[in-house]
């Protein structure tokens, strides 16, 4: 399944605006901008999220004939861990006020207070991937976030470990890196 | 095979001089129209790239900053047409650069940075007399134009043995390019298959030129403007040589090798010029002193860095065929190195006198944005693109660490702050014909 | 880089919009026309691409990118009045990047190393000039971008570059930590040494 690498998924979906709330949904982008950073985080298990408004098609000129779009759309992607329907439950159950300040904008949207419908209608407006590559499909945010932590604990362990008599370096590993706190 | 017109091409470029002093005036010019009639009379004074049958004592070149250009005269359109990075100036580009703290724009000596210099006039001297020659020259012409003024001057002179004031060659690893009429040295050129050194396009490093992917470099229009010019960046770096010292000497007793190895590891090379490459435990002096040599190594079959260092200075300058995909990631973001020390040498276990010295640090290239700014923002001040990370070159970086590879490996830390950015400017050099166009045409 | 461009003076980040960019990591999004007929060629390369590791194996070693991934547009899903169903002529290839370093360095790795698979991909779309000379390639990549209006990273100041090498560290870690469990102080500093040996190129 093509959205699919390792236990990566990448969700894209594109939904039509509203006539003239072009300008009100980039408001809303904008104030999620200003927004704390752990918006996103509490979704939990994704790695990167983006909103994208466009605006017109891309005319190369002849033999290109000119396509007009009629509406804007919004594009979103979102690249997590896991499944589909468990992301978008937590999307539309945990984020419902964010979900609603930006697609109440769209056609067809439904709301968060049934976060069935609001599954249903992210679905509808998905745009499959013919090709999805990733660096480390096999890690989850949260395998990611610890190994950064790890990284950055081990080698300040390590600067200091230097110029340690070489036998006192084990104490001085298990007082850093207990067996009870460990990761995996 | 591409001919150049020499005497269209200002000296230094292609051949670096050896004259062993200098002087660099930076001048600002008040009154354009008498700007450009001290340039129509110093233009005449200018040394080409012609060769010489005999070493003239003294040389003479000169520089525009964009503001120089403006003052000048030139057009909105003309002045457009440079490059952005060039438009903007070095003291803008301060965050990429990494010229922050003690080394921000702020902090530089007067009118470096501000739009305060206008033209960079380089002067090199055989010899005291020689120099004092050119100065009272240079005086002379712009005392009897007047409209401009001397912003700042800065003496230069080459330490004995070549070498900088941290106490290594220097000078080595030029670009080696295309019909110039010159042999390159093994080294100089991009690494190929066979042991072969390829010479690098002329364009990378002059307008009007075809650069490494076979076209002509985006440049400055008119073409007669453009053509046999480059860019010029201008960094004066000073050196804390007892702090330098001080720290090889303290973290040397704890590396195995002692400090001597320890300050080869920084720099890839040996004091003398040794590559760590061809002699990783010692210092050959026949090898240091023969030029056929002593730039002839590669990275290729030393991934780990157990020789030369990932992180060390010269291999991250230029990594040669140490990154992925041969040299194709490096090959578009060579310099030439025109640099040269200022000050005082500061003698062997003397303490810190507190005088001003260090190096100019001179580079030319056609774009400065994927060559000087690459490589300063890529290459020196970042470790991600040889995978260490965020560690940054041990002689200018100021923090953090470095790691010297091995089993196992040492780790360097924390590298002192040695080198501070003293004055910049982003410089063009015009061809002789577009210095012409400079100071003849009305605008 | 870009003559004939008046303005302000540039910064680092002035030519990066501001909503492409978070802490390290950069995100470009290209939406380009399929030349008529040219969507199948497209689908067959893709599913090569995934299968033979053709695409991904430089893609890995550039380690730019943390994911990307194309998407072969065909139809606009219709969500009722007032959208109005989209005619469209043509068939849209959506590519989504997310990468670190500087756009320009990004592009010009592309053209240099794959750009035999970037001609594969675009060169079935409209006005592509070819990877090399990069300068009109750069372009091409301009008039068919958009910029993000919100961007967000779960780790925005690691590079793939480092995340990678933070889960070499991790998985080397975790088995040192099971083997040197009942070691002496001696042995430990031996096993502590090749461990460093090990993971000098992850730190």
């Amino acid at each position: 399944m093509s959205n699919v690498a390792g236990q990566a998924y990448s969700l894209t979906v594109l939904t039509p605006v509203l006539p003239d709330r072009e300008p009100a949904l980039r408001a809303s982008l904008q104030q999620l901008n200003e927004g704390r950073r752990s918006l996103f985080e509490q979704l939990g298990d994704t790695h990167l999220v983006r909103l994208v408004l466009v605006d017109q098609l891309v005319y190369e000129g002849p033999p290109q004939l000119r396509d007009t779009l009629t509406s804007r759309y919004l594009l979103f992607t979102a690249v997590f861990d896991g499944a589909l329907e468990p992301f978008l439950n937590r999307l539309c159950r945990r984020m419902g006020p964010v979900i609603d300040s930006v697609w109440s904008h769209c056609v067809g949207f439904p709301g968060t207070r049934d976060p069935g419908k609001a599954i249903t209608y992210f679905r509808h407006n998905q745009i499959d991937a013919t090709f999805f590559y990733a660096a480390y499909p096999d890690a989850s945010v949260a395998q990611v976030l610890d190994a950064l932590t790890l990284r950055e604990r081990f080698t300040s362990f390590a600067l200091q470990a230097q110029d340690m008599q070489p036998t006192a370096r084990q104490a001085a590993f298990e007082a850093t890196f207990p067996s009870s706190s460990r990761p995996r | 095979m591409p001919r150049f017109a020499l005497a269209n091409i200002q000296g230094n470029i292609l051949r670096a001089y050896t004259h062993p002093l200098a002087s660099f005036a930076f001048v600002h010019l008040d009154d354009a129209e008498r700007g450009r009639a001290w340039l129509a009379e110093l233009r005449t004074r200018v040394t080409t790239a012609e060769p010489w049958a005999r070493k003239p004592p003294w040389t003479v070149n000169i520089a525009f900053t964009h503001a120089g250009l403006r003052a000048l005269g030139c057009t909105d359109r003309l002045l457009d047409s440079f490059s952005s990075e060039f438009r903007a100036g070095m003291a803008a580009r301060a965050e990429l650069l990494g010229d922050l703290d003690d080394s921000a724009p702020g902090e530089w000596e007067e009118g470096f940075g501000t739009g305060a210099i206008h033209a960079m006039v380089s002067l090199y001297g055989l010899d005291r007399a020689a120099l004092a020659a050119a100065e009272a020259w240079l005086s002379g012409l712009i005392e009897r134009h007047g409209g401009l003024r001397l912003a700042a001057r800065q003496n230069a002179a080459r330490l004995p043995g070549g070498i900088e004031h941290f106490g290594y060659a220097d000078g080595m690893g030029q670009p080696g390019i295309e019909a110039r009429g010159l042999q390159s040295l093994p080294g100089d050129g991009s690494p190929m298959p066979g042991g072969v050194w390829r010479d690098l396009q002329a364009g990378e490093f002059l307008l009007g030129h075809h650069d490494e992917e076979g076209v002509l470099t985006p440049a400055p229009r008119p073409d007669v403007l453009a053509r046999d010019g480059t860019y010029l960046v201008y960094r004066k770096l000073r050196q804390d040589v007892s702090a330098f010292r001080n720290f090889v000497q303290g973290q040397g007793e704890r590396f195995p090798g002692g400090p001597r190895a320890l300050g080869a590891k920084l720099v890839g090379r040996w004091p003398d010029g040794t590559p760590l490459e061809l002699s990783p435990h010692r210092p050959d002096p026949g090898l240091a002193t023969d030029p056929a040599r002593n730039n002839a190594f590669r990275y290729a079959a030393d991934p780990r860095g157990f020789y030369c260092p990932v992180g060390s200075h010269i291999r991250r300058a230029n990594p040669r065929d140490g990154l992925p995909f041969g040299a194709q990631l490096v090959d578009r973001h060579r310099l030439i190195r025109r640099g040269i020390a200022y000050g005082d040498v500061l003698p062997d276990g003397a303490a810190d006198d507190g005088q001003d010295r260090g190096l100019l640090f001179i580079c030319l290239q056609a774009d400065i944005g994927p060559q000087f700014e690459f490589v300063q923002s890529q290459w020196l001040n970042d470790g991600n693109l040889f995978h260490l990370g965020e560690d940054r070159d041990p002689l200018l970086g100021g923090h953090g660490k470095m790691i010297v590879q091995g089993a196992p490996p040492y780790f360097v830390h924390p590298l002192p702050r040695v080198v501070t950015t003293r004055a910049g400017e982003y410089l063009f050099i015009p061809s002789l014909a577009a210095l012409e166009f400079l100071s003849d045409r009305v605008f | 880089m870009d003559t004939g461009q008046a303005g302000p003076a540039a910064t680092a980040t002035a030519t990066v919009p501001a909503g492409n960019l978070d802490g390290r990591v950069q995100a470009i999004t290209v939406l380009s026309p399929i030349k008529p007929g040219w969507w199948i060629w497209l689908r067959i390369l893709f599913w090569t691409l995934g299968h033979l590791q053709f695409l991904a194996k430089p893609l890995t070693q550039l380690s730019f990118i943390h994911y990307a991934h194309w998407a072969v547009v065909d139809r606009i899903p219709f969500n009722g009045a007032p959208q109005l169903g989209a005619r469209l002529h043509y068939k849209y290839l959506l590519f989504e990047s997310n990468f670190n370093g500087s756009w320009d360095q990004y592009i010009e790795a592309f053209s240099e190393v794959v750009g035999q698979r970037m001609t594969a991909i675009w060169g079935s779309s409209f006005g592509f000039p070819g990877p090399i000379p990069v300068a009109p390639f750069k372009a091409y990549i301009r008039r068919n971008e958009f910029a993000a209006n919100y961007y967000w990273s779960a780790y925005p100041q690691a590079t793939t570059t480092i995340v990678l090498q933070a889960l070499e560290l991790q998985h080397k870690f975790g088995r040192f930590v099971a083997q040197t469990r009942s070691m002496s102080a001696v042995e430990f500093a031996d096993a502590y040494d090749a461990l460093l040996t090990d993971v000098q190129q992850d730190l």
